[in-house]
């Protein structure tokens, strides 16, 4: 399946939703949409990954190396819905010591508020 | 009982989906029932390691090829992949640290970090040119604990 990104807005924070396998070659789509989000001022970012079948680690590295410049603008970087595998990474990673995760999009845009 | 399944690959990021759906298409394709965790880590682990062949051993060129041989056997998966860019032995990098990642963010350690850490066992030799490593999965081994 072909990497897809669909943006919604919620109370303030935007949602983007990610779909297919999310590798080095997609990353690049990714970088441009985050980086895209942030300069337009929508600092406050809920990736929900439940569509997602694999996640290598360029992904994971855009996550990382963006997640401080959203900071900077007084947002954050918050993912959802993570499934099994990709939990498991994340956990095994350490990287849950840097970016905050929620079990669905709604826990994460909440924590927002 | 081993079943064994080869394809040959332009390298290029354009084509990881491909080599990703050849690797999960060879495991079905065995009829040999594996733990569907070790084939997703496997999986994610040839699709970084071919990831790191393109950037890397190849270094953006992009008339390298790669080679996929994929050997299904009740106990294990293993993954032989041929590449001829350069010398990269797996086994010589360190996983990058926590720290590391933090501050750096660096792409290429984190992809080794996550191919140590689900593989069971990686085997590298090179020989006449090309760069041959095995990374290998055992059925059914329990990862979600396992420590770097």
């Amino acid at each position: 399946m072909d990497f897809i990104i669909k943006e919604t807005q919620k109370g303030g924070v935007t949602i983007l939703e990610l779909f297919g396998g999310l590798d080095a070659h997609a990353a690049p789509q990714l970088d441009a949409k985050l980086k895209e989000s942030l300069a337009a001022g929508k600092a406050k970012l809920v990736i929900a990954m439940a569509g997602l079948e694999l996640i290598s680690s360029a992904g994971w590295s855009i996550f990382i190396e963006t997640a401080s410049q959203y900071k900077e603008k007084g947002g954050d970087i918050r993912l959802a819905a993570m499934k099994g595998d990709a939990a498991k990474i994340f956990r095994i990673m350490g990287l849950n010591r840097i970016i905050k995760t929620f079990d669905s999009t709604a826990e994460a845009a909440a924590s927002f508020i | 009982m081993k079943k064994i399944f080869i394809m040959d690959m332009l390298a290029d990021e354009k084509y990881l989906l491909t080599i990703r759906n050849f690797f999960t298409e060879s495991v079905k394709g065995s009829g040999i029932p594996l733990p569907v965790d070790d084939v997703d880590y496997l999986e994610l682990a040839v699709n970084e390691f071919c990831e790191n062949i393109i950037r890397y051993g190849y270094r953006g060129r992009y008339n390298g090829r790669i080679l996929l041989k994929v050997a299904v056997e009740s106990d294990r998966i293993s993954v032989i992949i041929i590449d001829r860019g350069e010398p990269h032995n797996i086994l010589e990098f360190d996983p990058a640290s926590h720290e590391t990642l933090v501050e750096k963010g660096v792409q290429g350690k984190l992809g080794i970090k996550m191919i140590k850490t689900v593989c069971d066992r990686i085997y590298y030799k090179r020989l006449k040119g090309k760069n041959k490593t095995m990374l290998v999965k055992i059925a059914g081994k329990k990862q979600a604990d396992k420590k770097e």
